[in-house]
């Protein structure tokens, strides 16, 4: 009878150890690291100078807003585009899986660089008229919000898309039916049956999307640049060029408390359905 | 509610022609089933006269309306399904409220939708469930709710695609006469899948048996177990067993020669290679009742006791047959038994 | 700067992740004739000047002295960085820095000082190549003034000013670079002392820069890579940058030219610094030495227009006007580094603030 009782935990046990060692030791560390001074004794100074910095809050202000702003449209777009997929044939499916998991596949840093090309001022789109001057300085829609806030899309939906796939293929296809026999349009039956359906899904693409979003800084930095400065990096820079790791740590910290009250309301938000 | 028609509907799912030209026409008010072995094509016809499915040839008239080329929505009609597809994500009311609450400003606001769905859960008495979701329901309960969902909306069509298979035994034969009753009360024009005869007996004003997406026979339940047009149709219906015989007609007496060489009078007007039906309550093993009887000589295979009546598998020149024998009766495997019927119960398909 | 120990390895693991450098194990070994190479792990700024550093050094120490030589692109504040993570087991032998890295690398012993007697080279290196050493840090390997990079196609007249940045004939051409790349800083230290200020009053040089960048008519870019890409991509004309890569954009087939400006240049000083720590410092030292030989620095400058530090280096005729060399070397700026890193923290909160749109 011992025996039994303890195969389940023998079972997860590797998982545990690895994810100790390899997650949770190097991350706490870290994260403590955040307390102390760069001579060695413990200090909230890092903290109060990230919340008297105008630049740092200013920075940690616009990686929210970009953050709800891309998981929100990322939403828009993966919900309609997964259910399309889910009720194509197995080999529409298949191919439009194919398109959408392999430019995750290709680097960040290359499909950034697309970006800059497709959205700058040598790009097609400035051809447009009035399309240069939607940044200052004429350089289309590089270094705006804007300009980052499409590309981070662009690199976010395929991991929402595919939780809500995920959900949206285990819902009963008759239920569609059943609502279009009962006088509900497609439209209808798409917005009462299948989306509230597929909010589990939402709900996990949604909150991948916006921890991505929150702590990328690869696309932030070569579509916006130093004008547009985010959290993440400045993180970064922090770290790697001005060597304050325990200020970079407390950086850190915060972005992660931002991160896990997200995930916490969003856990709540689907225990309670 | 209204009368369904349907005429010449054809299906076909690439190469492969599903319903090959369907004509059926279902009265106001009747209880219609469509019965058959699957693939028959039974529920790919329920599809297209749901809207689910399109057609490919033929039309669909509801109450004089051609609904043929129209969105499901569009065509006043609600399913049932098998699986019963209860939103999981609403409460029981909310799911019977829906039909309503999609028809809009027919069944007025919110309260008033609210107290409509509360009647037709009502009808079902399931009245005390409305705050519950599916998935605290039992298979029957999810039933009912299933059934209060499709009429709430006054469809002019109730379409039930083997709602009842799911169930067990006991539960299911209490549904059925809930459903009757429903049926009937409310006036409502149904189409029945299923594949069980027995059902589709007991339930029906007609039953349309239908086999490799044709009409094989359609006609009220007595008609088609009585009259069966083919050997395929009697099969189906009851359990019959089918012997290949050939007919001699001589001076307008029609007589059937059996495997066996052993001869019966029958009643037909066609010579030649034909199917006998015998309906197994109809024969009686042991001595004839009648001097008229056909009597011939069988080998019991195998005995099953039934509590009232015994069921005997026996062989007649190499074709085995089902007979039913009251539950005393005592014989056992490799007992030599006659066999007797009344010609008048033997029909003769050619 | 020190981490606290017991995090300081965790940190270490973490930042590693977060650098994403690659690093090369190389295998301590017995030494030289005969025997197998003795490798060396040597960072390097990839591109044109790995191609120069390949020809010029590599290829002939490898030969010379029966090494091997492994290269890791390495921009100077992660090779900063990853000898930090690494200060108890460093993987790195030789380590290159542009941005006055090598001032806290020395104080903080991650490389060992060079003694003079080291260097067969020393006579003949002028003094800024090694005024370092006293203070333990590498010497200097190469010099690149900071001036005026501009597109010689649609700018005729030469710009000879640190002002000709704010001309509005250049308005929204500009690109200045962030102050993340130490150019960056000494650009904007070179603006600040010609519009009246000095390293304790940054204000005029924030102020103006700030105001371009904060206005449109500038563009702000972090990296080199960003530069080529805003002078071939984003219709920039003018941008201040160091002559090595304003080199390399020519290179790159773009019409571009650089101008030392009359009010004086910074110049970022590359040294090359000994990692402490390892067990062939010796061979270290000798790559460091044979680097700074005349025909080394001839083929740097060669390449890269880099300023020879060595005194005997012969340069050719048609690079003879292009590159600052002799006397003329020791009229460029060199800030000290110590004070630059002090501060450049708290200069490049202010910047960020002012160039944030």
């Amino acid at each position: 009878m011992r025996r039994l009782k303890l195969e389940p935990w023998l079972l997860i046990l590797p998982v545990v150890v690895l994810l100790l060692v390899g997650f949770v030791l190097p991350v706490a560390s870290v994260l403590l690291s955040g307390f102390t001074t760069p001579g060695g004794g413990w200090t909230i100074e890092n903290f109060t100078r990230f919340f008297e910095s105008a630049f740092h809050t200013g920075a940690a202000m616009r990686s929210l807003r970009m953050a709800l702003v891309q998981t929100a449209v990322v939403l828009l777009i993966s919900l309609p585009l997964a259910y399309a997929m889910s009720r194509a044939s197995a080999k529409v499916q298949a191919f439009m899986m194919i398109a959408i998991v392999l430019p995750v596949m290709t680097s960040v840093v290359v499909r950034s660089f697309g970006w800059v090309i497709l959205i700058g001022p040598a790009g097609p789109l400035a051809d447009i008229p009035g399309f240069l001057e939607l940044s200052k300085s004429r350089q289309g829609l590089l270094g705006t919000e804007l300009g980052v806030n499409i590309a981070m899309v662009q690199v976010l939906v395929p991991f929402a898309v595919l939780s809500i796939l995920g959900v949206l293929n285990g819902v009963d296809r008759r239920l569609e039916e059943a609502s279009r026999t009962m006088g509900a349009s497609f439209g209808r039956t798409a917005w009462s049956v299948v989306f509230p359906l597929a909010i589990p899904g939402a709900i996990a693409g949604g909150t991948l999307a916006f921890a991505m979003s929150i702590s990328s800084f690869i696309t932030p930095n070569l579509i916006g640049g130093a004008q547009i400065p985010v959290l993440a990096a400045i993180i970064y820079t922090d770290a790697t060029t001005n060597l304050n790791w325990p200020f970079a740590a407390a950086q850190s910290l915060l972005m992660l408390i931002v991160v896990l009250v997200t995930i916490g309301l969003t856990a709540k938000l689907s225990a309670r359905r | 509610m209204a009368e369904l028609i349907i005429s010449s509907v054809r299906k076909s799912f690439g190469e492969t022609e599903v319903l090959k030209g369907i004509d059926i026409s279902v009265p106001s008010g009747t209880f219609v089933s469509l019965l058959g072995a699957s693939g028959c094509g039974k529920s790919t016809l329920l599809r297209c006269i749901a809207g689910l499915e399109t057609t490919s040839g033929g039309s669909i008239t509801v109450g004089g309306q051609d609904v043929t080329d129209l969105a499901p929505e569009k065509r006043g009609l609600s399913m049932m399904f098998q699986s019963y597809a209860l939103f999981p994500h609403m409460t029981v009311l909310d799911n019977v409220r829906f039909p309503l609450r999609m028809q809009g400003k027919r069944y007025g606001n919110r309260a008033k939708q609210k107290e409509l769905a509360k009647q037709a859960l009502d009808q079902v008495r399931m009245g005390d469930f409305a705050s519950r979701l599916p998935r605290e329901l039992s298979g029957g309960q999810q039933q009912r709710v299933a059934l209060a969902r499709a009429i709430a909306g006054e469809p002019r069509v109730l379409l039930l695609d083997e709602p009842l298979s799911n169930l067990d035994a006991r539960l299911r034969e209490e549904m059925q006469v809930e459903l009757i009753e429903l049926q009937r009360v409310l006036g409502l024009t149904t189409v029945f899948v299923t594949h069980d005869q027995d059902e589709a007996m007991s339930l029906s004003d007609q039953v349309v048996l239908m086999r490799d997406g044709v009409v094989e026979q359609a006609g009220t339940p007595e008609e088609l177990y009585r009259r069966p047009r083919t050997p395929f149709a009697a099969d189906f219906l009851g359990a019959a067993n089918l012997l290949d015989v050939s007919v001699e007609i001589d001076n307008s007496r029609a007589t059937a020669v059996l495997a066996g060489g052993d001869t019966v009078p029958v009643r037909t007007s066609n010579s030649g290679a034909a199917t006998l039906v015998l309906r197994q309550e109809k024969v009686r093993i042991g001595d004839p009742l009648s001097t008229d009887d056909s009597v011939v000589t069988a080998t019991v295979v195998s005995r099953v006791f039934r509590g009232g009546e015994v069921q005997y598998l026996v062989e007649y020149q190499g074709a085995m047959l089902r007979v039913v024998a009251n539950g005393e009766s005592m014989l056992s495997a490799g007992d030599q038994v006659e066999l007797s019927w009344s010609s008048s119960d033997a029909l003769v398909l050619s | 700067m020190k981490i606290a120990k017991p995090f300081a390895a965790a940190a270490a693991i973490g930042l590693a992740l977060a650098v994403s450098a690659c690093s090369t194990t190389s295998a301590p070994s017995g030494n030289s004739d005969g025997g197998a190479p003795v490798e060396l792990v040597v960072t390097s700024f990839g591109g044109d000047w790995e191609k120069a550093y390949i020809e010029a050094v590599v290829k002939p120490f490898e030969e010379e002295y029966n090494a091997k030589i492994t290269l890791v692109t390495l921009y100077s504040a992660d090779a900063l960085a990853q000898l930090t993570a690494q200060a108890s087991a460093p993987q790195l032998d030789v380590v290159h820095f542009s941005g006055g890295q090598e001032a806290i690398a020395a104080a903080q012993g991650l490389i060992d000082p060079v003694d003079p007697a080291d260097l067969t080279t020393f006579d003949d290196l002028s003094p800024i190549a090694t005024e370092g050493l006293e203070r333990g840090e590498g010497p200097v390997m190469q010099v690149t003034p900071i001036g005026i990079v501009y597109r010689s196609d649609v700018i005729e007249k030469a710009p000879n000013s640190w002002e000709d940045v704010f001309d509005p004939k250049y308005a929204q051409h500009v690109a200045l670079t962030d102050l993340s790349n130490s150019y960056g800083l000494l650009s904007l230290l070179a603006v600040n002392e010609t519009l009246g200020g000095d390293t304790d009053d940054l204000e005029p040089g924030l102020d103006a820069l700030g105001d371009l960048a904060q206005s449109g008519d500038a563009i702000v870019i972090k990296t080199s890579a960003d530069m080529q890409q805003a002078f071939s991509a984003r219709d920039i004309w003018i941008a201040p940058y160091s002559q090595d890569y304003a080199e390399t954009l020519r290179k790159a087939g773009l019409d571009v030219e650089f101008a030392v400006p009359d009010e004086g240049a910074p110049a970022s000083f590359i040294t090359a610094n000994v990692v402490a720590g390892r067990t062939n410092s010796d061979l270290a030292t000798k790559l460091v030495d044979f680097s700074l030989r005349p025909e080394a620095q001839a083929t740097f400058a060669e390449a890269m227009l880099y300023s020879p530090v060595n005194t005997t280096t012969e340069l050719s005729s048609d690079i003879a006007d292009t590159v600052i060399h002799g006397d003329a070397l020791s009229k460029l700026v060199r800030y000290d580094s110590t004070v630059l890193n002090e501060r450049r923290a708290g200069w490049t909160d202010e910047w960020n603030l002012r160039i944030a749109q």
